[in-house]
């Protein structure tokens, strides 16, 4: 007898919306392209001119800086109008794509006759089961179909059936309704038909500019081509930037297409489930009576429902397909590197060096909502079925697997260049930061969940709470992405990589949204922790390390010094106790001992804090300002400790366990 | 991601026409407005229609899978070259089917049990429908339908 699983929220939608996300993207890049294309030639002179001989890449001042955006301004507004015309374009005709593209189906399973009152009934029961606000029409379709399917017309929601069904017994007749059913009601039918249309819509949007690149040259050339096309089209893909650009685009292409079957192949489980629930012997019947065909791995892949094995398999134990696979994880992680340089490339240029750059935080906050969705909601429910079933979460290998994914999707979105690694995104500066930053940002969230997990004894939790959780994720994903592209920016402005780290680290202790992460974890973990250590041994924790670092600073580091400067050492203070608490308890508890880290480090970092402001309270002005300040300072320091923390918990051996 | 697929328009056998049509009327009635374009393309376009939001789960109407059985079958019996499952009939079995589809002159069963021979020809009828992709116990009750109507062909004139 198996457990029942509950009804959790699934990621499904998320990743059909990073993909989604990822073929709009590739749409701005083709509309960026056609832009280039076209306008590219003025644009680098206007470029050029505002620059006024000083070399692009150079750091200005914020007066050069004023000057030089205004400067650009109508060039940069025509390039950014072309780029978004290039994703609204994608986007309008996937939409119009998505409607036409069922007729076409639905005229290849023709002829179609309404379902007789019988099965009509049989419907309407399945429909009303599965709570739908409105049911759909039923139609039988000609001889040749074999498989019920639906679609959605202007007409409304259509199910087709196979003549083939009335042979069978009415329990396996209601299974194959109230599959339809259950995709209907996970709005599975928008959402496939909308990535299937813009995945059509992709490929004029990326061929455009090449046609308008070449427009001349076949014009001019016309005999000459028709003489030699094969030679021409040689001659065209020796050339680096085609081969790369054709390349690039069937990757993405490739990639869209293959996740799309394989989250397509996930909510056929969930679609199975729902129709199961309550009556699942028709449907154990309707697939044990399914031929079971072998087929390649390569048709594995691409694949749109799981083979009838699987199906029974899912049905026998249903916490396994809400459980953490590697494969999920890098496809999320794929998806979403592989849209994340695309959309930073798109955003309007900010010429200063990229510190505070809008462009960079807001692609970071689309990217990380993206994670916490797509990635952080199934952490959260797998962390619940572990459990439940007392199985592992294989938190480590698919933290691993989503960094890696995120490195590739970095390497071969559809907007790098010829030559890797010249790139932002592809440098080895961004690779170092971004995805182990990524992976431990899936540590931190997952041991959070398992905390939580134990916590709830794996009951369900409500709807209210799962959006809690959701920005809870944004946070942690958020916030990984910004400290590493902020690493990323500061370390050439501030020539070399100590200097960056230290500076990022400067600029983050200023951030309230990463102070207010802070508190919120800390909360979270005191609440959610099982085995806190004791009072007296807590306050050794807090207080050690507080005093060590205190005498650090003020005995040892005592050096004459500008303000930024004692401004830093104060940080590096705060940083180093409550990093020490995060350290002892990794090293005592292993990955586990990063929860209780962060319910007690922000006592170790706001006693430093508190120390350090009443010592310099009579140098400041506004000493109630500066208190303020300080609280921010010793909360947000720990952000990138936490991080760090991740990344060592992520690295750690899995048998090291504190003792229950 | 997405194929195309055309059909294709072939003569069919007559006695292939005939036999089907006994079936379908008896055992499939509501199937019998596929038959003239099952029969138009001999059964031979059984490529499968790929939905993105379906059940995954072959549920094909009897009339192209038993047009298609019977074609195959006809064909072999007209052309001698024979393959799969109908390498493995006994003489008997094979001079049975060439009569009933009025490729070869009575059949020379002396010494055989009839019975045999159309329980033999029960079970080709089963591989094949099933290699086609009809659920087994439908598969048999259609095979017990066709050898019915060769039974009814195969009375001495």
């Amino acid at each position: 007898m198996t457990m029942a699983a509950p009804r959790l929220p699934s990621p499904g939608v998320a990743r059909y919306g990073a993909i989604l996300l990822l073929l709009a993207a590739a749409g701005l890049f083709a509309g960026q392209t056609t832009f280039n294309a076209l306008q590219g030639p003025r644009w680098l002179k206007v470029v050029k001119g505002c620059a006024a001989g000083r070399p692009l890449d150079a750091v200005p001042d914020v007066a050069t800086s004023a000057i030089y955006l205004r400067c650009v301004s109508a060039v940069e507004q025509d390039r950014a109008g072309y780029t978004f015309a290039g994703a609204l374009a994608v986007l309008l005709l996937g939409a119009m794509l998505m409607v036409l593209l069922p007729y076409r189906l639905l005229r290849r399973a023709g002829p179609l006759r309404p379902a007789e009152a019988e099965i009509a009934g049989r419907f309407a029961e399945a429909a009303r089961r599965l709570r739908l606000p409105r049911p759909p029409a039923v139609f039988f379709g000609g001889g040749q179909l074999q498989e019920a399917f639906t679609v959605r017309t202007l007409r409304g929601t259509r199910i087709i059936l196979p003549r083939g069904l009335r042979r069978l017994p009415p329990g396996q007749i209601d299974a194959v309704l109230r599959h339809e059913a259950a995709h209907v009601r996970a709005g599975d039918v928008t959402l496939v038909w909308l990535t299937r249309g813009m995945w059509w819509a992709l490929i004029p949007a990326l061929l455009t500019p090449l046609l308008l690149i070449n427009l001349p040259i076949l014009l001019t050339y016309r005999a000459e081509l028709a003489d030699d096309p094969l030679g021409a089209l040689r001659s065209m893909f020796a050339r680096a930037f085609y081969l790369n650009y054709t390349l690039r685009s069937l990757l993405l292409l490739l990639v869209a297409a293959t996740v799309a079957a394989a989250v397509l192949r996930s909510r056929e489980h969930e679609a199975d489930l729902a129709a199961a629930a309550g009556d699942e012997a028709g449907l154990r019947g309707l697939l044990g009576d399914a031929p079971a065909p072998r087929p390649s791995w390569w048709r594995r892949l691409q694949a749109i429902h799981p083979s009838p094995r699987r199906r029974l398999q899912a049905l026998d134990d249903p916490h396994r397909t809400m459980e953490l696979r590697p494969l999920d994880a890098a496809a999320a992680g794929l998806l979403i590197a592989m849209m994340t340089p695309v959309l930073h490339l798109a955003l309007p240029v900010n010429p200063d060096n990229g510190v505070l750059s809008q462009s960079t935080h807001l692609t970071g906050l689309v990217a990380g909502i993206l994670f916490a969705l797509a990635w952080g909601t199934a952490l959260w429910r797998a962390a619940l079925v572990a459990e439940r079933t007392g199985r592992p979460m294989r938190l480590r290998a698919t933290s691993v697997a989503l960094a890696a994914a995120t490195a590739a999707g970095l390497l071969a979105h559809v907007a790098g260049t010829p030559a890797v690694g010249q790139g932002v995104f592809d440098s080895a500066r961004m690779l170092a930061m971004l995805p182990p930053a990524i992976g431990a940002a899936a540590t931190v969230a997952g041991l959070l969940a398992r905390a939580w997990a134990r916590r709830t004894a794996g009951a369900p939790v409500a709807g209210p709470t799962w959006a809690a959780i959701a920005v809870l994720n944004t946070l942690l994903f958020t916030g990984a992405l910004w400290i590493s592209c902020d690493i990323f920016s500061l370390v050439p402005a501030s020539g070399g990589w100590a200097a960056g780290v230290r500076d990022t680290l400067g600029y983050y202790a200023m951030s309230r949204p990463g102070a207010l992460t802070v508190v919120v974890l800390g909360v979270l973990a005191f609440r959610w922790t099982a085995d806190r250590p004791g009072r007296s041994r807590a306050a050794l924790l807090v207080l050690v390390p507080a005093a060590a670092a205190l005498a650090v600073r003020w005995l040892v580091v005592t050096s004459p010094a500008d303000q930024a400067t004692v401004l830093h050492r104060d940080l590096w203070a705060m940083m180093a106790a409550g990093g020490a608490v995060v350290a002892v308890l990794l090293a005592r508890r292993g990955a586990a001992g990063l929860v209780p880290a962060m319910a007690l480090a922000p006592a170790a970092t706001l006693l430093i804090g508190a120390a350090i402001w009443l010592r310099w309270a009579q140098d400041w002005g506004h000493p109630g300002a500066a208190a303020g300040q300080y609280l921010t300072s010793a909360l947000a320091a720990l952000g990138p400790v936490y991080l760090a923390g991740g990344l060592i918990a992520l690295l750690l051996p899995a048998r090291r366990r504190h003792p229950q | 991601m997405f194929g195309l697929r055309r059909a294709t328009t072939t003569r069919t056998d007559p006695m292939v026409a005939t036999i089907a049509t006994e079936v379908v009327t008896a055992a499939y009635p509501d199937e019998l407005d596929l038959l003239p374009r099952e029969l138009a393309t001999g059964g031979t376009d059984l490529r499968r229609l790929r939905a993105p939001v379906g059940t995954g789960i072959d549920l094909a109407a009897a009339t192209p899978l038993l047009v298609s059985a019977l074609s195959f079958v006809a064909a072999a019996a007209a052309t001698n070259l024979v393959e799969g499952a109908m390498s493995r009939l006994s003489a008997a079995a094979y001079e049975k089917i060439a009569k009933v589809f009025g490729r070869g002159a009575a059949a020379n069963t002396v010494g055989t049990d009839p019975e045999a021979v159309w329980d033999e020809l029960t079970s080709l009828w089963v591989t094949l429908l099933v290699e086609r992709g009809m659920r087994p116990e439908l598969a048999e009750a259609t095979a017990t339908q066709i050898v019915a109507a060769m039974r009814r062909r195969d009375r001495p004139a």
